[in-house]
């Protein structure tokens, strides 16, 4: 069933995409372009689709079912008079062995991704985010304004997976993400081939393919391969506009960027990045041809504005701020407060902000990938293979060899990971944050490797080719390491529940409360872990990460306790790690600082001021104490033990 | 085209110098 839903869902979107492509923008290209164009477009407008039916309150399960069905009508009988077409330009020519060798890697880590997204949802941020919030769109039948943090970024993707969650479990929004990453290296082969070689099409989708961070993603429900995809897709659909800067490719760029920006705040960079690229691909045009460039830059950002549009009027009108929290300062609003910007703009990753550690920032990233993890590990999903950083700056080298139009597509794309690279290093270095240039990387590092073998004699072939499957072996090793025990509960060799049970932050502590706590309770959640597996509904009460309540607003425990009764709360669960993993209110109001470094700190310990007297009086009486594991590395079986208590609330009649 | 080879070289004995230490931790996981 997971399985049948996303695919369903990708295939419905593809027709839907081919059709508002071909009807639409008249759009004529090679057949795997149209595909892969097909894809992102698709899904964004089903997304759209099912994001007004929801804001108007219809979202279920019938709403969604005879959407997809008249989808299916329309594009089929919009698209029969096309069906000659759509067959007879699709060839397939004999393969060559390196084709065969290649496309068999992909296949090998393509099954172990496959499996593993078969297996329940063990992921902390799909967790916190990607399942939670479409769980509670479900649940409310609608897309409102929720001021948790993370949940009201513009959601396009949080949309579809609230469509597979409709349908079947948290395993169908995997397969759903893991087939984008698929279709994600079949863009980059259709990119490397129509501006470089087939070969070096397939190589940069190994490439891609073998990355860890692609492993990993795979077998999420992440939002990271939408957005790589739109923003490889508006790349190439900027090329496509050609020196004409063709009006219907440039509108089709803006959108796609527009879906990148509108699934990820990351993904905003695009514009930037694409409006640099522009600049790259028309510099020796500027002077004479600056009305069309601006023109087209304007185009361009109004489709990528108006694709926006309806998260930010949204969340503008229910939260006050139209990229909520992240615009607080700008708009300020009732969800945010200053405390809570202070905290977050001191999270930083990486070694730092230096203009050498600028320079020298790919180098790192490659060979001293621990320092933009918080433990130091290298063995992460950030871990790059050496392939990339040592080709993908031999076009720089090896200009004289290349085409006119190979080194303008490779200055470009150069251009639009400078931008990005850029603005993600001075901003937050957290890797997975430049996921959208790993397509962008491969294909320069791919058309490196094939330039090299292109100038170079049999010794350093058979030296380009131990260099190449150097840089494989180990990620395939890896693809293993963190699919292999995925394969034990797919196959029903271990249960769903030790499974969820050894991978799941306090999976067992969410499973008492599901089997101990009456059916009818709402749970106030002081906490930031798997609550996707909470079946009860839940506010977010960790201070820092919502709006709803803001625990120094209550003078008194008592005002407080009439609050959390008008939310309709009977119990509490906490998390002793969020108050230096405390065992229970107890020992957190012992733990308590006795001053207050900052404001930040004041408000971070303010509920245990709040819960802790309600609790010696007798209103909040603990039912669960236990220690639960907190899982570090789902890899490598690391875990922390931290104290989880719940308390049942006794309302003064 | 030297100064590219001894890049290409740089880079490769600086991965491998990084996971070195991995490897034992690697081995046990593919166990």
């Amino acid at each position: 069933m997971p399985l049948g839903v996303s695919v369903v869902l990708i295939a419905i979107a593809i027709l839907f995409g081919y059709v508002l492509l071909k009807v639409l923008f008249k759009v004529t290209a090679s057949p795997e372009y149209m595909f892969v164009f097909s894809a992102p477009i698709g899904l964004g407008a089903i997304g759209y689709i099912v994001l007004s039916i929801g804001l108007c309150g219809f979202l279920n399960s019938f709403t969604a079912s005879s959407l997809l069905l008249a989808i299916v009508f329309f594009s089929v009988s919009l698209l029969w008079r096309y069906r000659y077409i759509a067959f007879n330009t699709l060839r397939i020519s004999k393969p060559s062995l390196t084709t065969v060798i290649l496309i068999g890697f992909i296949a090998i880590m393509f099954l172990g991704n496959f499996i593993h997204s078969l297996a329940p949802a063990t992921d902390a941020d799909s967790l916190r985010h990607h399942l939670a919030a479409p769980k509670e769109y479900i649940r409310l039948k609608s897309f409102p304004f929720i001021p948790v943090f993370w949940w009201n970024a513009p959601g396009v993707h949080h949309v579809l997976n609230t469509m597979c969650l409709l349908f079947s479990n948290s395993s169908a929004v995997q397969m759903f993400v893991c087939l984008q990453g698929l279709i994600l290296a079949v863009s980059i082969y259709a990119i490397g081939r129509i501006y470089f070689t087939h070969y070096t099409g397939l190589l940069a989708a190994a490439i891609f393919y073998c990355l860890p961070m692609t492993t990993v993603i795979s077998s999420t429900s992440c939002v990271e391969f939408y957005v790589a995809l739109c923003s490889l897709l508006a790349f190439a659909a900027l090329l496509q506009a050609g020196d004409p800067l063709e009006p219907r490719w440039v509108v089709l760029c803006g959108i796609l960027a527009g879906l990148a920006g509108a699934t990820k705040f990351w993904g905003l960079l695009s514009l930037p990045a694409l409006l640099s690229s522009l600049l790259v691909i028309h510099r020796k045009s500027i002077s004479t041809h600056w009305p069309r460039i601006v023109s087209s830059a304007v185009i361009l950002t109004v489709c990528f504005v108006a694709v926006l549009s309806p998260w930010l009027v949204r969340n503008y009108i229910a939260g006050g701020d139209p990229l909520w929290p992240y615009t607080s300062s700008i708009f300020p609003n009732i969800w945010w407060q200053k405390w809570q910007t202070v905290k977050f703009s001191r999270w930083t990753r990486g070694p730092g902000a230096s203009f050498l550690l600028f320079l020298t920032g790919p180098w790192n990233l490659t060979n001293r990938a621990g320092l933009f993890n918080p433990d130091g590990r290298v063995l992460t999903s950030a871990l790059l293979p050496p392939i990339i950083l040592s080709f993908a700056p031999g076009f720089i080298f090896a200009r004289k060899y290349l085409s006119t139009k190979e080194s303008k597509t490779l200055l470009s794309m150069g251009m639009y990971c400078l931008t990005v690279y850029s603005v993600w290093f001075f901003r937050y270095q957290h890797p997975r944050y430049i996921q959208s240039l790993h397509p962008f990387l491969s294909l320069l590092a791919a058309e490196g490797i094939i330039v090299c073998f292109r100038i170079s004699g049999k010794f350093l072939h058979a030296i380009l080719s131990v260099l190449t499957i150097f840089s494989f072996i180990p990620m395939l090793a890896l693809n293993w390491a963190f699919n292999r025990p995925a394969i034990d509960v797919v196959f029903n060799r271990v249960s769903q529940r030790d499974y969820l049970a050894a991978k799941v932050p306090f999976y067992e502590s969410i499973e008492w409360v599901n089997n101990n706590i009456p059916p009818d309770a709402k749970v106030l959640f002081i906490g930031l872990q798997s609550f996707y597996y909470l079946e009860r509904p839940l506010v977010l009460g960790v201070p820092a990460y919502q709006g709803i309540i803001k625990y120094d607003e209550y003078k008194s425990p008592e005002s407080f306790l009439n609050k959390i009764k008008s939310l309709g709360i009977t119990h509490i669960y906490f998390e002793g790690i969020i108050f230096n993993n405390a065992s229970g209110l107890r020992e957190a109001w012992d733990l308590k600082p006795a001053e207050y470094a900052d404001e930040v700190a004041y408000h971070e310990w303010k509920p245990i001021e709040l819960l802790v007297p309600l609790f010696n009086n007798g209103y909040l009486q603990e039912i669960y104490t236990s220690k639960g594991r907190q899982i570090t590395s789902r890899t490598f079986h690391n875990s922390k033990l931290r104290n989880i208590s719940v308390y049942a609330i006794n309302y003064p009649k | 085209m030297f100064l590219f080879a001894v890049w290409v070289l740089a880079v490769h004995v600086g991965w491998v110098l990084q996971l070195i230490p991995q490897v034992k931790i690697m081995l046990k996981v593919l166990k």
